[in-house]
C-alpha cells in the first residue's frame, strides 16, 4: 500500500487510464473542430484536473504551455466562484490573456464533474480559435483592447442551460462565427467525454473521488523532480538572451538558482513591456515556458502533471516584457515568449551539456484573409511554419520541426482549398542550419500568391519569430540563419517589416509574399564534424560546397564530391577552433 | 478434386493451409522460412506438402499468398534506391512531414530517414490547382535532366507525386510518359495511381514507399508465379492485401505497398470467420505473441478498417514516428505486451511491463537461455498457468526457479512475495491489452460489453479470460492451434480491390454526374480484375462510400452511398450522416453544410463460403480429456488452488467444464478463471463464458 491507501499496481493502472481519458478528449476535439489551428496544427490541449485545481494528466500531444495554464484558470474558478457555487451542469469559459494562455485566440473551456453531490474534478480544454476579432494589422496594435474579443471567466453553461447571451456576444464579435462557436461546442463535448470517462473509472475501481490517486501522482512526480534537481550542483546559473523581433533589440536575463532540491528562476533585468507590436508576454505564458524547458531537460520520462512543478519557483518583475501589465498588447506573445525556452536552456547548458539542445528556429505564423468567391463571405486560413531544431550532443537538429511549440503544418493542398492562394514553394533553405559538429536543423522558405483567375484580393499577415538574431549555437556550434519576411522575393528591412508585414495586400497573381523561418543552431565546433557527414550534407544540398570549405574546412571535389583529405587537413589546421562563421545564405529572390 | 491453398510467409515459419472444397477438411503444415529467398523455402515446402498427400500442383484450384516481406523491407531499410519527382519547389514534402514532434518532452527524438534521399528528390516545373486546372504544363527539360542524374546515381525505381494530382493526374502521366521514353525499363509509381487522396505528405510518402518496395517485390512475385506455373499449377495466384481482400497477383504487382499488413489482415479475417461460426458478428480479436499483442475489431462480421496506417516506426508504439501510408487497411492496434515483455520499475517507483521484450533470444528467464530479466512468461509460469514439462508440447523444459530469481528484485522493490509479484505482472499486462481494445472500441462509439472476444497466439489464451473480465466481455472464443489463423484468413478473403479518389465538393452543389463518372472509372479497374479471376458479373459487388465532414473540419467520417446515384436522396444521406456523427461525437453542428472529399469504392467478388468439417458430438462429460490437477494462482482467491487440467486434443465437441481450469495444448495454454464455464464446439474452438453470461452460440 502507498501512503494514500492505493496499492502501487492500482495506481499504475489508474494513472495510465487517466492519461488515456485525456487522449480521448483530445481525439474527440481534433475530429470535431473546425479550425485548422486545432485539426491540422494541433494548437490545443486537454487535461484532467483534481478538485483543488491541480493537473493530474494531460493528453500526449497536449501543448506544454496549455498544460500549465488550464489548472491556473481552474484555480481562479475555485477562488472566484467558491466551491459551493460550482454545480453539476456548469461549464466555464475564458480567454483573458492574463488568466489563460497569454493571447485571446486561446479559449479555455472547463467542465467540473461530480459524484453524488461532491465536486470530484475538472475536465478542461483550450484551443487556438480561428478568429477573435481585433486588428488584422497586429504590428500597429497598442493595447489589448485593439486585439478583439475578451471573454472574462464566466459560466458558458449554468446547471446544463447554455448561456446563449454569452454565445451571441462571442458570435457577434468574431469574423468567423461558425467556426468559433462550433469549436467552443466541440471543446465542451470533449470535456464531457473526459468527465464521463473519469467517473466510469472511479466506479470501476470503487473509488469515492480522485483524492488518493491525485495525491499519489503529485507526490511521486514531485519526488522525482526533486531528485533530478538535487543531482545538479547548487549554484546560480545565468543567461542573457538578446531578442530582436520587432522595432528594437530587447534582452531576457535569466538567473536560475539551484538550491538543494529546488530551483528559483527570476528574470530581473529583462527589458520592459513594449507599447506597440503585440509582443508582450503574460506571466501565465512565461511560467508555462519555464516549466516546459525544465521538464523536458530534467524529467522527460515522467508523465506531465502539476506535481512535477512544485519544486520550481519562477518569477519575472511586473512590467517587464515577460510579465506585462494590462492592458499591454499581447497577441504575438510567442515571438518573445518562445525565447524563454532558449534562455532557460542556455542557463542549464553550463551544468547539463548532454541534456540540452542548441537554439531552435521558431515558427512563422501566417494568416490569410481573402474575400470568398461570390457571396462576400471571408475565407481564412492560418499557416504555422516550423523552423529548424537545434542540434544536440548526439545528433543533428531535425529540419522544419516546431520547438518549443508543438503545433504542426497545414498541408499545402488543404490550405489551398480553404483560401484562393497558390503556394509557390515550400522547401528547405540550403546552408541555413547552424554549423557544428552536429548541424542545426534547416529552415524553410515559403512563397504565396493569389490563385490565377481569382478576381478578389487577399490580406496576408506574416509574423516571424527568430528574426535578426540567429538562434544560438552551443559549445562552439554556429547559430542558425534568422527568419526573414519577403515581398516579391525580396527580404524586407526592419522598418518595412514593422510597417507592413502584418497586413500585406495581394491584388493580382503576379505579386508574392513569403518568408524564411529561422534555422537551428549547431552543437560543437564545425571543424570537428566528420568529413563524411559534411560530404553527405553537400550531396543532399543541405549545405553548399562553399560552406563545406569555409565553415567546416572540408574540401570536396565540385563534381564528384570526393573528399580531398589532404586539402581538408590543411584547411582545418588554419581554422581557429571555435564557432564557425555562418555560411553564405540563400540569396533573396533566388528561385526555390 | 478441388483444393485451395493458402500460404503465409512469416519471419520464422511459412504456414500452409490446404482446404478440400468438397469435404471442408482443412490441413495445416509448417516449413521454416528461408530468409534470404523466402520463395525457395515456400516452394519446397509446398512441394513436400503436396507429395506427402499424393497430390500435385494441378489439383490446386487457387493459391493465396500472404507475406511480411514488404513490411520487413521497410523496417530493415532494404528497399530500392528511389528517385522522386515533385512539383518544383516542393521536393522536401517527404522530409518536412507534419512539422510536429510526436513526443512533447523528448528533445532527442528521431524520425526514420526519408525513403528517397534528398539528392534524388527533384522538382519539375508544372502545376495543377485545387480545381484540377493545369496552371503550368510539365517542363520536359526538368524531367529529362532528373532522369539523366537518376541513371548515373543507380536509381532503381522512380516515384512521381505532384500537388493536387488526386484531382487531375494529367501532369503526372505526362511526366511518366517522358520518363518512360527516356528510360523504358525503370519502374514508376504515380501518386495519382497509388494514393489519389488529398494531403500531399501522406500521398507522397505512400507513393515513395511503393517505389521503394516495387523492384524487390516484382522479382519475388515473378519468381513465385513462374515456378508455380512450371510445377503445373494452372489456377489463379492471389495476394493478400492489407485491406483484408485478395487480388490477382498480376493486378497487385504494381502496388506492392498494399501488401504491407498482409499477415495481420488475414488474421483478422480468420477472427471474423470463427466468430461467425459461433454466431458472433461483433468481436475483439486478440493475438498475443512473444513481443506484442495485436487487437483488431470485427464489426458486423467484417474487420474494422482504417483508410491509413503508419509503418516502420522509430518507436514502435508511438504514433507519428513512422512512415504514413494512405490506403485501406484492416485496423490493427499493436501494443508492447507479449510473453517476452519485460517487467521493470520506473523512476516513480511504479511497476511497468514492456514495451521492451526479451524476445526469443535470450528469451524469458525460465527458458534457461541466459535471460535474467523478469518477463510475462516467467510470471505465468510461477502462477501455475504454464506447465514446465509441457511447454511446446514438452519440447522445452521451463525452469521455475530461474523465473523466481528473475522476479526477486521486483518483489523486493514492492515488498511483495514472488507470487504476488507474478500476479501483479499478469494483471498489469492484461490491463495494458484491455486499454488498447477499450480505446479502439470507444473511438468507434461502441461499448466493449457488446463484444465477444476471440484469441490467438501463444500467450493469447493464457491472458484472454483476464482481459475479458476487465472489459466486461461475456464470451471468449479460443480458436484452434497457432498458425491456423492467418492461413484460414487467406482462404476466405474475398477477391476485391479498393479504389479511392479525392474530389472535394459541397454536398449541396455536388455534380452527381461527375461523381458517377469518377466511380465508373475507378470501378472499371476492379471489374477487369474480377473478370480475369473468372468471377461472373452477377456476383460482383460494388460498395461505394464517401468521406464527408462539416465544412471547415479536417477530419472526415465515412458514409455509404448508393450505387445508383440518380436515386441519391440527399435528405436521407444527410440524416444518416448526422446520425453516425452523433453516435461518434454526441454533438452535431447542425447548421453547418456538409462537404464531401474522398470517394471510395470496393469492387469484390462473392466467393463460395468455406465450410469446415464438423467434429462429432462427444457428450458433455470431459472426463476423457482430464489430465490431472496442478496448483494455479488466481488473484481473486488470494491463494493457489488445485486446478483441473485438460488435454485440448481430447476435448470433444460439446464437452463442458467449470473454471478454474487449465487446458493444455502444444503451442499454448488456456486459462479458465474461477466462475467461468468452458465448452468445446464442433470446430475445435473452446468457448469461455463469464459468470452469469448466457451459454449461447457455439454452433
Amino acid at each position: 500500500m502507498t501512503r494514500n491507501g492505493i496499492d502501487a499496481l492500482t495506481l499504475e493502472i489508474l494513472w495510465q487510464r487517466l492519461i488515456t481519458v485525456a487522449d480521448q478528449m483530445s481525439t474527440t476535439l481534433a475530429r470535431t473542430a473546425f479550425s485548422t489551428t486545432i485539426t491540422a496544427s494541433n494548437d490545443y490541449g486537454c487535461v484532467l484536473i483534481d478538485e483543488d485545481g491541480q493537473c493530474i494528466a494531460h493528453a500526449h500531444r497536449s501543448l506544454p504551455i496549455f498544460n500549465r495554464t488550464m489548472p491556473y484558470t481552474t484555480g481562479l474558478i475555485l477562488e472566484r466562484f467558491g466551491r459551493e457555487n460550482i454545480g453539476r451542469g456548469d461549464v466555464f469559459i475564458s480567454n483573458d490573456p492574463w488568466e489563460n494562455a497569454g493571447h485571446n485566440p486561446d479559449i479555455t473551456v472547463i467542465t467540473p464533474f461530480f459524484r453524488g453531490g461532491a465536486l470530484v474534478g475538472f475536465a478542461a480544454s483550450i484551443a487556438h480559435h480561428a478568429d477573435v476579432g481585433g486588428a488584422v494589422d497586429t504590428n500597429q496594435v497598442r493595447d489589448s483592447y485593439e486585439e478583439g474579443l475578451l471573454i472574462p471567466l464566466v459560466k458558458l453553461y449554468r446547471a446544463g442551460e447554455i448561456n446563449q447571451t454569452a454565445l451571441d456576444f462571442i458570435a457577434a464579435n468574431v469574423r468567423l462565427p461558425t467556426a468559433v462557436i462550433g469549436d467552443i461546442h466541440a471543446q465542451a463535448a470533449a470535456n464531457q467525454t473526459g468527465a464521463e470517462r473519469c467517473l466510469t473509472l472511479l466506479d470501476e475501481y470503487g473509488l469515492p473521488d480522485l483524492r488518493a490517486v491525485s495525491a499519489e501522482i503529485h507526490e511521486r512526480s514531485e519526488r522525482a523532480m526533486r531528485r533530478a534537481i538535487a543531482a545538479l550542483p547548487d549554484g546560480v546559473y545565468r543567461s542573457r538572451v538578446v531578442v530582436d523581433e520587432f522595432d528594437q533589440p530587447l534582452q531576457l536575463v535569466c538567473a536560475m538558482e539551484v538550491r538543494g532540491e529546488e530551483i528559483f528562476i527570476d528574470f530581473n533585468g529583462t527589458s520592459p513591456q513594449q507599447p506597440r507590436g503585440a509582443i508582450n508576454v503574460t506571466h501565465t505564458f512565461t511560467r508555462g515556458q519555464i516549466s516546459y524547458a525544465l521538464k523536458a531537460t530534467l524529467l522527460p520520462d515522467v508523465p506531465g502533471n502539476d506535481g512535477c512543478y512544485r519544486p520550481i519557483h519562477a518569477s519575472a518583475p511586473p512590467g517587464c516584457i515577460l510579465n506585462a501589465r494590462r492592458p499591454a498588447s499581447v497577441s504575438q506573445r510567442h515571438r518573445i515568449g518562445a525565447h524563454i525556452f532558449g534562455a532557460v536552456i542556455q542557463a542549464l547548458a553550463e551544468v547539463l551539456p548532454e541534456r540540452v539542445i542548441a537554439g531552435s528556429g521558431f515558427l512563422v505564423s501566417t494568416r490569410v484573409f481573402a474575400n470568398a468567391d461570390e457571396d462576400g463571405a471571408i475565407s481564412h486560413s492560418y499557416l504555422f511554419s516550423a523552423g529548424g531544431m537545434g542540434a544536440n550532443s548526439q545528433d543533428n537538429g531535425i529540419s522544419t520541426v516546431q520547438v518549443p511549440a508543438l503545433a504542426g503544418a497545414v498541408p499545402v493542398e488543404l490550405f489551398e482549398i480553404s483560401v484562393p492562394i497558390l503556394t509557390r514553394c515550400r522547401e528547405f533553405i540550403e546552408d541555413s542550419g547552424g554549423a557544428g559538429a552536429q548541424r542545426g536543423g534547416l529552415a524553410q522558405r515559403m512563397e504565396l500568391s493569389l490563385l490565377p483567375g481569382f478576381a478578389g484580393t487577399a490580406t496576408v499577415s506574416v509574423h516571424a519569430a527568430g528574426q535578426n538574431v540567429p538562434p544560438f549555437g552551443l559549445r562552439g556550434g554556429a547559430g542558425g540563419a534568422p527568419a526573414q519576411i519577403l515581398r516579391e522575393g525580396k527580404v524586407l528591412s526592419r522598418a518595412e517589416k514593422v510597417e507592413h508585414a502584418s497586413a500585406m495586400l495581394l491584388t493580382n497573381a503576379a505579386e508574392t509574399v513569403g518568408f524564411e523561418t529561422a534555422a537551428g543552431g549547431g552543437y560543437g565546433p564545425p571543424i570537428e564534424r566528420e568529413p563524411a557527414s559534411v560530404q553527405a550534407d553537400a550531396r543532399d544540398g543541405l549545405i553548399s560546397l562553399a560552406q563545406a570549405a569555409s565553415v567546416y574546412g572540408v574540401i570536396l571535389d565540385k563534381d564528384s564530391l570526393e573528399i580531398d583529405f589532404e586539402a581538408t587537413a590543411a584547411r582545418r589546421k588554419t581554422m581557429v577552433r571555435g564557432a564557425g562563421r555562418l555560411g553564405e545564405r540563400c540569396k533573396p529572390g533566388m528561385a526555390c | 478434386m478441388s483444393y485451395e491453398l493458402g500460404f503465409d510467409i512469416g519471419g520464422t515459419f511459412t504456414d500452409f493451409a490446404l482446404l478440400n472444397r468438397e469435404s471442408g477438411e482443412l490441413e495445416i503444415f509448417k516449413a521454416l522460412t528461408t530468409a534470404d529467398n523466402p520463395e525457395v523455402g515456400a516452394l519446397a515446402g509446398l512441394a513436400t506438402f503436396l507429395r506427402e498427400r499424393g497430390l500435385s500442383h494441378d489439383s490446386l484450384l487457387n493459391v493465396y499468398h500472404g507475406t511480411t516481406l514488404v513490411a520487413n523491407t521497410l523496417i530493415e531499410h532494404k528497399g530500392a534506391l528511389v528517385g522522386a519527382l515533385a512539383t518544383a519547389g516542393f521536393r522536401d514534402i517527404l522530409e518536412m512531414r507534419s512539422e510536429q514532434r510526436y513526443a512533447i518532452y523528448d528533445l532527442f527524438l528521431q524520425y526514420p530517414p526519408p525513403l528517397s534521399p534528398r539528392y534524388l528528390r527533384r522538382g519539375v516545373r508544372e502545376r495543377i490547382d485545387r480545381d484540377g486546372r493545369v496552371l503550368e504544363p510539365v517542363c520536359e527539360k526538368d524531367v529529362l535532366r532528373a532522369v539523366a542524374d537518376f541513371k548515373r546515381a543507380g536509381v532503381e525505381a522512380i516515384a512521381i507525386a505532384c500537388l493536387h494530382a488526386y484531382r487531375n493526374p494529367q501532369n503526372e502521366r505526362r511526366i511518366a510518359e517522358i520518363v518512360g521514353a527516356a528510360w523504358p525499363e525503370i519502374p514508376l509509381s504515380l501518386s495519382s495511381d497509388i494514393a489519389p487522396e488529398i494531403r500531399e505528405y501522406e500521398r507522397t510518402s505512400t507513393t515513395v514507399a511503393n517505389a521503394y518496395t516495387l523492384p524487390l517485390m516484382a522479382r519475388y512475385l515473378k519468381t513465385l508465379d513462374d515456378r508455380l506455373a512450371e510445377s503445373g499449377f494452372g489456377g489463379n495466384f492471389y495476394l493478400m492485401l492489407s485491406s483484408g481482400s485478395s487480388a490477382l497477383a498480376g493486378s497487385a504487382r504494381s502496388q506492392p505497398i498494399r501488401l504491407v499488413e498482409s499477415g495481420p489482415a488475414a488474421g483478422a479475417l480468420a477472427a471474423a470467420y470463427y466468430g461467425g461460426l459461433a454466431s458472433h458478428q461483433d468481436l475483439i480479436s486478440f493475438d498475443m505473441g512473444g513481443t506484442t499483442a495485436k487487437v483488431a475489431l470485427i464489426h458486423e462480421g467484417a474487420p474494422a478498417a482504417a483508410s491509413n496506417l503508419e509503418v516502420a516506426r522509430v518507436h514502435r508504439f508511438t504514433k507519428g514516428s513512422g512512415y504514413p501510408l494512405q490506403f485501406p487497411t484492416v485496423n490493427i492496434l499493436e501494443s508492447g505486451a507479449g510473453g517476452g515483455s519485460i517487467a521493470w520499475v520506473d523512476s516513480l517507483g511504479l511497476l511497468k511491463v514492456g514495451p521492451q521484450s526479451a524476445g526469443s533470444d535470450p528469451g524469458p528467464a525460465c527458458y534457461g537461455f541466459g535471460g535474467a530479466r523478469p518477463t510475462v512468461t516467467d510470471a505465468d509460469l510461477i502462477l501455475g498457468f504454464l506447465n514446465p514439462d509441457y511447454f511446446l508440447g514438452g519440447a522445452m523444459a521451463l525452469d521455475e526457479s530461474a523465473a523466481a530469481r528473475a522476479l526477486e528484485p521486483l518483489a523486493r522493490a514492492f515488498d511483495w512475495s514472488i507470487v504476488q509479484t507474478a500476479a501483479a505482472i499478469h494483471q498489469l499486462v492484461n490491463e495494458n491489452m484491455a486499454a488498447a481494445a477499450r480505446i479502439h472500441i470507444l473511438e468507434n462509439g461502441r461499448d466493449p460489453r457488446d463484444y465477444a472476444m476471440i484469441c490467438f497466439g501463444g500467450a493469447g489464451p493464457v491472458h484472454a479470460a483476464g482481459v475479458a473480465e476487465i472489459l466486461g466481455v461475456a464470451e471468449v472464443i479460443v480458436a484452434p492451434g497457432a498458425g491456423v489463423a492467418s492461413a484460414i484468413g487467406l482462404l476466405i478473403a474475398p477477391v476485391a480491390f479498393d479504389y479511392s479518389r479525392s474530389y472535394p465538393t459541397m454536398l449541396a452543389s455536388a455534380d452527381w454526374r461527375a461523381v458517377g463518372d469518377l466511380f465508373e472509372e475507378m470501378e472499371a479497374g476492379g471489374r477487369r480484375m474480377l473478370r480475369a479471376a473468372g468471377i461472373p458479373k452477377e456476383e460482383t459487388l460494388i460498395e461505394r462510400q464517401v468521406d464527408g465532414r462539416f465544412q471547415g473540419q479536417l477530419h472526415e467520417i465515412q458514409a455509404p452511398l448508393p450505387v445508383d446515384l440518380s436515386a441519391m436522396q440527399e435528405d436521407g444521406f444527410i440524416s444518416r450522416f448526422k446520425a453516425r456523427y452523433r453516435e461518434l461525437y454526441h454533438y452535431v453542428p447542425d447548421h453547418t453544410p456538409i462537404e464531401l472529399l474522398t470517394w471510395r469504392v470496393r469492387v469484390s467478388g462473392k466467393r463460395a463460403p468455406v465450410k469446415l468439417a464438423r467434429l462429432p458430438e462427444a457428450g458433455a462429460d470431459p472426463a476423457r480429456a482430464f489430465k490431472g490437477r496442478r496448483r494455479a494462482y488466481f488473484a481473486e482467491r488470494g491463494d493457489f488452488a488445485m486446478t483441473p487440467v485438460y488435454d485440448r486434443y481430447r476435448l470433444g465437441a460439446g464437452m463442458t467444464f467449470a473454471g478454474p481450469a487449465i487446458v493444455e495444448e502444444r503451442e499454448s495454454t488456456i486459462v479458465v478463471r474461477p466462475g467461468m464455464h468452458a465448452r468445446a464446439d464442433a470446430y475445435g474452438n473452446i468457448h469461455l463464458f463469464r459468470a452469469g453470461a448466457q451459454q449461447e452460440g457455439g454452433e
